[in-house]
């Protein structure tokens, strides 16, 4: 619902008693609010639009089935809660509404997005939430699905593994962290939401989702994971793709010499380190700057301005991602799609890499996953990505380093490969991930954003409340849906941890 | 009042049927200038008459009394089709009307009573004067015989079709009012058509009142609000119920009938927001508000008919500008007298109860009640001024600076309400063209 004040003369201003609010008036003047509605579902089905006296209600608990009746038990994905009833000033019964699996994860799916302001969105809490439904659903249905989450901030991802051992504990970390947020009213507020999902089948601890650290070495927040696998990404570990990625800023338009300086060598070079590749184009130069002209390598001529590039390349990244490259050996600990664990979070940190560093482990994860589910022979039919700062990987400028993220995106719904994608700006996205991204969530948001970005339009005159948007609110448009939701959903039970305090 | 689908879709059968049976033209959709866009007449004619004196009251007062009823009328008329006879082609008019009364509760505005009616409005008697042949409209006429108020009871509860000769006048004894041959001054005809639309009004206004005060129970200190001359409804009194029939002149007021003119006079007063008629003399003070007004109270000696600010006797004329504040803001307001109101105070509302205030012999001594503050007359009228003034704020949401100026916000709801009611013109013509 939307109201609006309007105040179209002025009128209004005279109408204080002449600029004076205080003049008591002997009438209160009428107010007239304007509702607009979306129709969300019909019963019975009918294509009439609405007309006449058609009677109103406010929604109740028990509409939940007629919400979501379209869609087969076996298929919802819990998406959230609409409140429902008098006032959201009441504490109002909480209706669920669910995704349909099918065009979240199945043949038929397309990606996620979700974007809105950092700090205030909490988009990393809704995509977390989003993958505990998705186990729920998994577990319940038999099915093998792994999630993949990459910790781009501090400990958005970690901690997973913490979770209180029952529901009184959970009770007793609620209310020390509303006490610690200064509001002890959300309490209840989380208690009923929580409440609300575990009858909706989604219960964290119940679940006991195993969870799997993919680390680097050096990690200071390695202290916060468990047993983690430390990974590390020798040459012979990468494509060129991957290489390219990680060589060059996303804004950047790399030269096409230099980028097939680096595709000749990978291709020519079986088994080769980044130690010998930086050696290679170093004697390369050398017989250059030795006065033996253009040196080849399988007939092509390089010159030498290409050949210094690349090298100062090389050396910026070994400098800026020391963390995570195996220098001196050609192969070294990747994330393989074999780690990766059904029925489980596998959680990549990326926090503490540059930029550099980040792109590489992403792209290089990401053509793991879609090389593994190509495999006839596989443990997992079906890997979600969550991928925040999303436009990182896949800036709207047009750039080399994202062709990779954009093949995922593509084949992503052939291959069983689902992205979360999550950013501050849809404006800083590129067209073609937004475009294969058919549920769209949005929280809080820039004013300015959600007046110029197209991602928005989808929601009509819901983006209108995109900049007043709560923690813990959300704008959903899902395909199942013919209008989008103001959804509410939990703070991840981890987020809670009353050692996040100390 | 709801727009029963059924009552409609009674009045579209038969009006359709009567414009098919007589070979009538369908008219066109067009609104005349005059229609849309009526003239503001301000301060346009002056009359003599007795100054009572001046009543000084706070501008910023509390409010001693309270205005509970807000009463109006609104109005939607419209050509429909066209008789042509003899080579003339005479327009017949269809007219939707309402009234109604808001009432005020802990400061809120609420819908009160309301009565609507749906009249076609023809020159039957000239028509037939001129040899046309054609049956008269189905439905019930609003004629001179009266019982509007029975008739209209019939439209709201049957849908029983109302209409009403525009060719003869409303009166005991009625005369022709257009000639046959005046048939072909097709703006005149409009011009009755409108005027009759008006009279028919002022009666629903004059039922609504009935109601009003009939059934709200009153307090000594509550007033009804009418939305224009407060004799205006009266003169047409038994047209609505021949028990009302005494109040059509105070000349009739007398012992036998004073409590019939305590009903309606002891609370009612009225609001004229267009005022045309003002006194020779004696205006200066309204224009000199400083931090009290001095309201100047005069009285008419003759009942002057006009359309919108008709004078009566028994009655006094207070002439006050609500909002002086904002007319310098207003750069299209020309006029010296804009922003004046006339509140009409009957004796009735100011005498105390044992007080023959209807009496043709009956003289209020107002100008000794002005000079002597404890009297009940300086009382009550301080009172009713300073209550009108107080009603100011808030404005009324309006793009006309007149509106502005004088109308009062629960005047402009209750016609907002009213006007809700209204059938489009449209709609209107839709009910002659049949399914």
């Amino acid at each position: 619902m939307l109201y609006e004040s309007s105040g179209e003369s002025t009128t209004e201003f005279y109408g204080s008693g002449f600029g004076d609010p205080n003049i008591p008036y002997a009438t209160r003047p009428t107010i007239l609010r304007y509702v607009k509605l979306r129709v969300l579902v019909r019963e019975p089905s009918m294509r009439t639009p609405p007309e006449d006296r058609w009677r109103v209600r406010h929604a109740s608990i028990s509409d939940a089935d007629i919400i979501s009746g379209h869609i087969p038990s076996q298929n919802r994905i819990l998406m959230g809660f609409l409140q429902v009833g008098q006032s959201s000033l009441q504490s109002d019964p909480l209706c669920p509404v669910y995704y349909n699996s099918e065009l979240l994860l199945g043949l038929e799916a397309a990606h996620v997005n979700i974007t809105g302001v950092t700090g205030m969105a909490t988009k990393t809490s809704y995509a977390l939430f989003l993958c505990y439904s998705i186990m729920a659903w998994a577990r319940k249905n038999d099915k093998r699905v792994a999630i993949v989450l990459f910790n781009v901030k501090r400990e958005d991802f970690l901690r997973l593994h913490e979770l209180p051992a029952n529901w009184e504990e959970a009770h007793q970390w609620m209310e020390q962290w509303a006490k610690r947020a200064g509001n002890p009213s959300l309490v209840n507020v989380e208690k009923e939401l929580w409440e609300a999902a575990r009858q909706a089948g989604v219960d964290p601890i119940a679940l006991k989702v195993p969870v799997q650290y993919f680390t680097f070495q050096d990690d200071p927040y390695a202290r916060l994971m468990t047993n983690p696998n430390y990974y590390r990404y020798g040459l012979a570990d990468l494509k060129p793709e991957e290489v390219i990625a990680a060589l060059y800023r996303p804004d950047e338009s790399p030269a096409e010499q230099q980028l097939n300086l680096i595709h000749t060598y990978m291709g020519e070079i079986e088994g080769a380190s980044f130690q010998r590749m930086l050696h290679d184009l170093q004697n390369l130069r050398r017989a250059l700057q030795a006065g033996r002209g253009q040196q080849t390598t399988q007939q092509i001529q390089w010159h030498r301005e290409t050949i210094e590039a690349v090298i100062r390349r090389l050396l910026g990244l070994q400098h800026r991602a020391r963390q995570i490259i195996e220098w001196v050996q050609p192969a070294g600990r990747p994330v393989t799609f074999h780690q990766l664990q059904d029925g489980g979070f596998n959680v990549i940190q990326l926090y503490g890499l540059s930029e550099d560093a980040k792109k590489l482990v992403v792209n290089a994860a990401l053509r793991q996953i879609r090389d593994g589910l190509q495999q006839a022979q596989r443990h997992v039919d079906r890997v979600v990505v969550v991928v925040d700062e999303l436009n990182v990987y896949a800036p709207t400028s047009r750039s080399p380093i994202k062709d990779q993220i954009l093949d995922v995106v593509a084949r992503g719904r052939d291959l069983g490969l689902t992205l979360i994608g999550a950013e501050q700006f849809a404006s800083e996205i590129d067209g073609s991930v937004l475009g294969n991204s058919n549920t769209r969530v949005v929280g809080r948001s820039d004013a300015g954003e959600v007046s110029d970005t197209r991602i928005y339009r989808v929601f009509g005159g819901f983006r209108e409340i995109a900049p007043i948007l709560q923690k813990g609110q959300m704008l959903v448009y899902h395909p199942a849906h013919i209008s989008p939701l103001l959804i509410h959903f939990p703070v991840p039970l981890h987020r809670m941890n009353p050692a996040i305090g100390s | 009042m709801t727009h029963s689908l059924d009552r409609f879709r009674n009045l579209s059968s038969s009006f359709s049927q009567y414009v098919s049976r007589i070979g009538a033209t369908l008219a066109h959709i067009t609104t005349l200038p005059e229609e849309a866009a009526p003239d503001i007449r301000v301060g346009s004619r002056t009359l003599t008459a007795q100054l009572l004196g001046y009543i000084p009251i706070n501008t910023a007062p509390q409010a001693t009394l309270n205005f509970r009823f807000f009463i109006d009328g609104v109005q939607q008329t419209v050509p429909v089709f066209r008789i042509t006879i003899n080579g003339i082609s005479v327009p017949v008019m269809a007219s939707h009307l309402a009234a109604g009364a808001m009432e005020r509760r802990d400061s809120r505005l609420v819908p009160y009573y309301s009565i609507d009616a749906l009249v076609l409005l023809m020159p039957l008697t000239a028509l037939r004067a001129a040899g046309w042949q054609g049956p008269a409209p189905p439905g019930i006429q609003l004629d001179s015989t009266g019982n509007f108020c029975n008739k209209i009871g019939l439209y709201e509860q049957q849908g029983t079709p109302l209409y009403s000769d525009t060719g003869v006048t409303l009166e005991v004894f009625p005369t022709s009012s257009i000639s046959a041959s005046e048939l072909y001054a097709s703006g005149n005809i409009r011009r009755k058509a409108r005027d009759r639309a008006s009279v028919i009004l002022r009666v629903m206004e004059l039922i609504v009142l009935w109601r009003v005060v009939s059934h709200a129970n009153l307090a000594n200190d509550e007033f009804v609000l009418i939305d224009g001359p407060l004799f205006m409804p009266f003169r047409y009194s038994r047209l609505a119920d021949n028990a009302l029939a005494p109040l059509e002149s105070f000349n009739n007021a007398s012992t036998a009938n004073l409590s019939l003119f305590n009903r309606f006079f002891r609370n009612t007063l009225g609001l004229v927001k267009r005022v045309e008629i003002v006194p020779h003399l004696g205006l200066d003070r309204v224009f000199q508000a400083t931090g009290t007004y001095q309201v100047p109270l005069y009285l008419f000696q003759d009942v002057v008919p006009s359309a919108d600010d008709e004078v009566s006797s028994h009655t006094i004329s207070a002439f006050l500008r609500l909002r002086p504040e904002i007319l310098p803001e207003l750069q299209s307001i020309w006029s010296p007298v804009s922003g004046l109101i006339r509140l009409d105070i009957p004796f009735g509302a100011i005498s105390s109860p044992n007080e023959n205030w209807a009496d043709p012999g009956f003289q209020p001594n107002l100008h000794r009640a002005i000079t002597d503050p404890t009297s009940r007359h300086y009382r009550v009228l301080q009172g009713i001024l300073e209550t009108a003034l107080r009603e100011r704020w808030p404005i009324p949401e309006s793009e006309s600076p007149h509106r502005m100026l004088t109308e009062y916000y629960a005047i402009a709801e209750t016609e907002k309400w009213l006007r809700a009611m209204l059938l489009q013109p449209q709609q209107i013509r839709a009910l002659f063209i049949g399914p």
